[in-house]
């Protein structure tokens, strides 16, 4: 028997942290905070949750500038960051029941019902219903409109596992959207 | 792009544009800033450390995979798993094979992009109980490992591979039959099977090698099949002797209101298991209807003929899960998000299991201990598969007080009576790697880390 599970967690150290990351990370953040946001937003439903992923992701960053290998891709780890942090923000808005699994999307903000029409906040609703796999990949790549490949690296796993989780999602939609018309 | 992709496109986008400012970023005070031409890394004390490492690693990496790694072009026929050990008190296998993750969440920086080359897995062999490593097996050049399923022996150990780098997406999967001789030399053996590799675009939902090592079955995603260009979720069976293709079903995803198969539902590789000494098939199963979710499980007989993947089989299990969505306090249920564990005659079905409140008044998550306890509780429960009985609690922990970061619970294996869980209960300590531990109504015992980094990807025993 076997079986399989991903893992994350929120490492507490204290490492030394070279003065010149602020100035990078918050360059970075400048550059990109903006549409991370609105891809956690889209995720969780909840801007101030949103918000304290990406911040989390760009603090993480920030802690971990000296650790990180040389030539490596700073927007790629908070990229990936602010995946693992929404998808622990869900488990954790599910923990305290604020929704289900699969069953039951959060509670429209006002925001999105004065702004955003009937048809587009029901393609959303069915985002977040799909398992997290399905979910992160239909984002990243139709989204962020990433690659496949850099879809694969931003969520460690291979482009076949993207594409496959990517058509499921798709299909899923399609059956959410026709049972629900 | 076809008209699902393009309303997702639109509706993400609008869905996007509510979001108008956001606050700038609040780094922790104290750090002076200067210049703008910081690099990662540029700083890090531990890199020239790392750097000598990374070879000696390699090196390490060639003479244990030169030790571990043999490849067989004949597999002889007939049986390949010699009678069990004798079980240890617990039911627990003394023995387990673990990939390590790659690249992972936090590793991923760590282990860098360079080249844009995906980071290999490889197979750790360990005691259960002692945190001993046995064997580091290194995937062959150009693979990494993906998934590892066990036979009954304890053993005995099947494991997929992949292509890696330039080849990723277009090539086809490779199986090997890994043997472990705990004390020889080498204590794992890596042997090439003829059974034909899943191809790479497709996902394995689920692997499972029959309790004999006779047979492996493999789910997987295939919408190249589907005559209208549709997906199918298929189920293959092959000989592990010869590779021959024993068997196949089918099942068109649009065929009912299912969604899910062999744990595509939750990030388990594996939901496939073996049962009745190996005569039958359980498979996980999943759907959503406006109603709620049900998580379940299906049943086939391999020995009757048909191909079709719903049809030929049984629900022999269901269960509602999450179904007072209004209620202001979740019983301790099943989570679905992780797949329930089979044992291995089918009378019995596990789940890792969670309960909560979200009464405002009660969750105060800022701090991590409620004002009113318990509001969280994690834990593992077993139901019976031939009565509605109520589930029977194998462990339980309430979390209410403990400060944590992330708090999830997996069950990876279940004793043949059902009422022992291997599994994680994750992150109790805030920034060390989640421990596996070995639950029951006892109490748990916590198992040691896995050796290397302590994280796996897939455990199997």
């Amino acid at each position: 028997m076997a079986a399989s599970r991903r893992y994350w967690y929120v490492d507490t150290a204290d490492p030394e942290v070279s003065p010149r990351a602020a100035d990078a990370v918050t360059a970075l953040y400048a550059g990109h905070a903006f549409g991370l946001v609105r891809l956690a937003v889209i995720m969780l439903g909840d801007q101030a949750a949103a918000e304290d992923v990406v911040q989390d992701a760009f603090l993480g960053l920030y802690r971990r500038w000296d650790s990180l290998a040389e030539g490596s891709h700073p927007l790629a780890y908070v990229r990936a960051s602010v995946v693992n942090g929404c998808r622990s923000a869900l488990r954790r808005q599910s923990r305290r029941g604020l929704i289900a699994a699969f069953g039951q999307p959060p509670a429209e903000s006002a925001e999105a019902r004065a702004l955003v029409s009937e048809e587009h906040r029901a393609v959303v609703a069915a985002i977040r219903r799909l398992p997290s796999r399905q979910r992160e990949a239909l984002l990243l790549r139709y989204y962020l409109d990433m690659s496949e490949d850099e879809v694969a690296r931003t969520m460690g796993v291979s482009r076949g596992t993207v594409k496959s989780a990517t058509s499921r999602a798709l299909a899923a939609i399609e059956r959410i959207l026709t049972e629900e018309s | 792009m076809n008209s699902a992709e393009r309303a997702v496109v639109a509706a993400t986008r609008a869905y996007g544009e509510i979001v108008r400012e956001i606050r700038p970023l609040d780094l922790p005070p104290g750090q002076a800033p200067a210049g703008v031409s910081g690099e990662p890394g540029s700083g890090a004390r531990g890199h020239r450390l790392r750097s000598w490492l990374i070879p000696a690693t390699a090196a390490a990496a060639v003479i244990a995979l030169a030790i571990a790694l043999v490849i067989v072009r004949d597999i002889p026929n007939g049986r390949v798993v010699p009678p069990p050990p004798p079980a240890t008190a617990s039911g627990v296998p003394p023995y387990y094979v673990a990939l390590t993750v790659a690249p992972e969440w936090y590793a991923y920086p760590v282990l860098g992009l360079r080249d844009s080359t995906p980071q290999a897995a490889d197979l750790v062999v360990g005691e259960t109980f002692t945190g001993k490593l046995v064997a580091t097996v290194k995937p062959p050049r150009g693979a990494t490992f993906i998934g590892v399923t066990a036979a009954a022996d304890d053993r005995t150990f099947i494991v997929d591979a992949r292509p890696l780098g330039s080849n990723f997406g277009s090539g086809h999967g490779t199986w090997y039959l890994l043997r472990l001789t705990p004390g020889g030399t080498p204590a794992a053996r890596l042997v090439r099977l003829p059974i034909p590799g899943v191809p790479e675009a497709f996902l394995a939902g689920g692997i499972a090698v029959s309790p004999d090592g006779t047979e492996l079955a493999v789910s997987s995603l295939d919408w190249h099949n589907a005559a209208d260009g549709g997906q199918a979720e298929i189920l293959r069976i092959y000989s592990v002797a010869t590779g021959a293709l024993l068997h196949t079903w089918g099942a068109r995803l649009t065929q009912s209101s299912a969604t899910w198969f062999s744990g595509q539902a939750t990030d388990n590789h594996t939901s496939l298991f073996w049962i009745d000494g190996g005569r039958q098939l359980a498979f996980d199963y999943g759907w959503a209807t406006g109603n709620g979710s049900y998580i379940g499980v299906r049943v086939l007989d391999p020995a009757r003929p048909g191909h079709d993947l719903l049809a030929d089989s049984r629900l022999a299990w269901s269960h509602r899960v999450y179904s007072n969505g209004t209620a202001t306090v979740f019983p301790f249920d099943c989570d679905p998000r992780t797949g329930p564990l089979v044992v291995a005659d089918g009378t019995t079905i596990d789940c890792a299991a969670t309960g909560q409140t979200r009464d405002p008044n009660i969750v105060n998550w800022g701090n991590g201990c409620p004002a009113i306890p318990p509001w969280s509780v994690l834990g593992f429960l077993e139901f019976p598969t031939a009565s509605a009985a109520a589930p029977r609690t194998v462990f339980k922990l309430d979390t209410s007080c403990m400060t944590f970061h992330e708090v999830s619970v997996f069950a990876l294996w279940v004793s043949p009576s059902g009422d022992t869980v291997a599994g994680y209960m994750e992150a109790l300590t805030p920034g060390k790697p989640p421990r596996l531990g070995v639950f029951t109504s006892g109490g748990r015992r916590l198992l040691p880390s896995i050796p290397g980094n302590g994280v796996a990807e897939t455990v199997a025993w």
